[in-house]
């Protein structure tokens, strides 16, 4: 059964329809890549697949249920941000520990079993010995991780991350991915390099002006005809699966 | 994530030693001392032993000090020190709280423009003659402070959510009822109540009596309550709303919670001892470095510390240029300032 599905979402803004008649699944282990150009509607899709918009019609099902109250939601879906940042003078562990709240009382501190999770999801993360570091120490690339074991920290069926590679130099990014890909989690990314994503993701879905364009394996929705039809760029896609963009294409070659 | 970075992190890890019940504790124990030594401190030459027995007698354990003796102690020092406790307790727990809220290390009790609003009833009913005596100008300030406070809400309308707008419409009140306040003061105060309006807007303990002490003292409690009942929404809210939203925090509850326990509170204090400055904005940043930031600790170590302070500003106040005493609205911004500079110089030094 998948861990998160949506079934014909639709979303309407002031009259213009954003996000029309768009389904996916998520399965555990797997990530599955939202791509599409800017506008396409991916960040609205993520937002209602994380609970934080309300689809104008169609439904999110976290497994078989609903998505729900907010502290039971957050429980069973993390989000990573594409790059949540604070003034706050934090150490690693109390942005990790922010992973908790869902899970005790209003007005419960943290227990022993608390540091242990944070301990656990920090070493997880690749970030073990990090966590007396200062917030505002860490690099970008680091940051992005701190966000990532802090969603661990949740402890969700289901991760959620909005082009969190975003401003990242490309070891981070893989290294990102890498941490991502060995996750038993179900994990739904919105990926603005597409190269990333066909070297990372086991299923992709192509948005484009709000509907899905096509969806199946990297192979199957990274073709030629799809990216230039979506994406304007002409491309070659190698014998191995990966993708080399060749610059816009013009007219004729559509 | 270089070595040379990590090693920095290690060497500045400035809370690693001090468990934060060591703190707290500390902090109490401070405020207790300096509570008793302020009590005996100025004319008429009391111990720590004198205020005790003052204090003792109340409960019937000890012997009192002579009638004359006794009355400047129980009716005047002692209100005057546990009022400066409580206020700034309540002062430095809502600072921490707001700071939170708008995620702006600037705000304090006042940016909601309670104590412009708390100013203008008060000098209403000094001017105006509305009523006489310390009691009503309490009552004139306290519904001033709820009136401007009023009038932000109304101006937020439903879209409260925002911290930028609420900082500009808090600003914006102030403005204007400061503006208002000027108005009355130039257009109707005498020489008079022109001293006695400055020294109220400069904030003074000077007529502090038990009633405004147990008022003041009951409502720091219910706040600091309340505002435990929202921490972990406050620590969620460092990443911004939508952060927060996703770790299943209710926003708007939490803020609305948050602003209008700070409100109610702030205009309370306002009313009893006008506007002190800088304590609910320097406090909070001094206690972070001392407990981290997680509002569990930060609000209680905050509201001690508080205290701790203005009894301090308060006893340097009276003693400094005695006779002549010093409003303690003036001593906490004269230590205010450096201290906020020494604070910001350090939060540099740390990114």
């Amino acid at each position: 059964m998948s861990a998160l599905s949506a079934h014909s979402l639709r979303v309407s803004l002031g009259g213009r329809t954003v996000v029309d008649d768009v389904s996916l699944a998520v399965y555990p282990g797997e990530i599955l890549g939202i791509v599409g150009p800017n506008g396409s509607g991916k960040s609205t899709v993520l937002a209602c697949l994380a609970g934080l918009r309300s689809p104008t019609g169609g439904r999110v099902l976290l497994g078989s249920t609903p998505v729900g109250e907010a502290r039971d939601r957050a429980t069973r879906l993390a989000i990573v941000e594409q790059s949540a940042d604070t003034d706050v003078d934090l150490r690693v562990v109390d942005v990790v520990g922010l992973g908790r709240i869902p899970h005790r009382s209003r007005w419960s501190g943290a227990s022993a079993h608390d540091a242990e999770v944070v301990e656990h999801c920090l070493d997880r993360a690749g970030l073990a010995g990090f966590g007396a570091r200062r917030w505002s120490t860490l690099s970008g690339g680091e940051k992005q991780r701190v966000h990532i074991a802090r969603a661990f920290a949740q402890q969700p069926a289901v991760l959620l991350l909005d082009e969190p590679t975003n401003h990242l130099d490309i070891r981070h990014q893989f290294e990102l991915m890498d941490l991502l890909a060995a996750a038993d989690e179900a994990v739904a990314i919105v990926l603005h390099d597409l190269a990333l994503a066909a070297a990372y993701c086991d299923r992709v879905v192509l948005l484009d002006a709000g509907r899905v364009v096509a969806s199946g394996t990297p192979a199957e929705v990274f073709t030629p005809v799809n990216i230039a039809h979506v994406f304007g760029v002409r491309a070659d896609v190698d014998t191995d699966g990966s993708l080399r963009l060749r610059g816009t294409a013009s007219a004729s070659s559509l | 994530m270089t070595t040379s970075s990590s090693l920095v992190a290690e060497t500045r890890a400035p809370r690693a030693g001090i468990p934060r019940g060591a703190s707290l504790g500390a902090l109490g124990v401070l405020l207790v001392a300096l509570c008793l030594g302020s009590t005996a401190l100025g004319a008429g030459g009391f111990t720590v032993d004198d205020v005790l027995h003052t204090v003792g007698a109340r409960l019937g354990v000890a012997e009192p000090l002579a009638p004359l003796r006794d009355s400047v102690v129980w009716e005047l020092r002692l209100p005057r020190v546990l009022l400066a406790a409580a206020v700034g307790a309540g002062l430095a727990a809502s600072g921490a709280v707001l700071q939170a809220v708008t995620r702006n290390a600037l705000a304090d009790p006042y940016l909601l423009g309670v104590s412009s609003g708390a100013s203008t009833g008060a000098v209403l009913v000094l001017v105006l003659g509305v009523g006489s005596g310390v009691l009503s100008l309490s009552a004139g300030a306290l519904l001033g402070g709820l009136a401007s406070f009023g009038l932000v809400l109304v101006l937020l309308g439903r879209r409260s959510t925002g911290s930028g707008r609420l900082v500009l419409t808090g600003v914006v009140v102030g403005q204007l009822f400061t503006a208002i306040t000027s108005l009355v003061v130039i257009s109707s105060g005498d020489a008079d109540s022109t001293r006695s309006i400055l020294y109220w807007l400069l904030g003074s303990l000077a007529p502090a009596r038990w009633p405004a002490v147990v008022v003041t003292s009951a409502a720091v409690v219910v706040a600091l309550v309340v505002f435990r009942s929202v921490a972990s929404g406050l620590d969620a809210l460092a990443f911004g709303e939508n952060a927060a939203s996703a770790l299943g925090v209710n926003v708007a509850r939490t803020r609305v919670v948050a602003i209008v326990m700070s409100a109610a509170l702030t205009a309370v204090m306002v009313a009893s001892v006008g506007a002190i400055g800088f304590v609910g904005l320097i406090v909070p940043h001094a206690v972070r470095m001392l407990v981290g930031s997680e509002h569990r600790g930060l609000i209680p170590a905050s509201a001690v510390a508080g205290a701790v302070f203005l009894v301090a500003a308060d006893a340097l106040g009276r003693t400094v240029f005695a006779p002549q005493q010093v409003p303690v609205g003036v001593v906490t911004s004269l230590l205010g300032v450096p201290i906020f500079l020494v604070i910001a110089r350090r939060r540099e030094a740390g990114r």
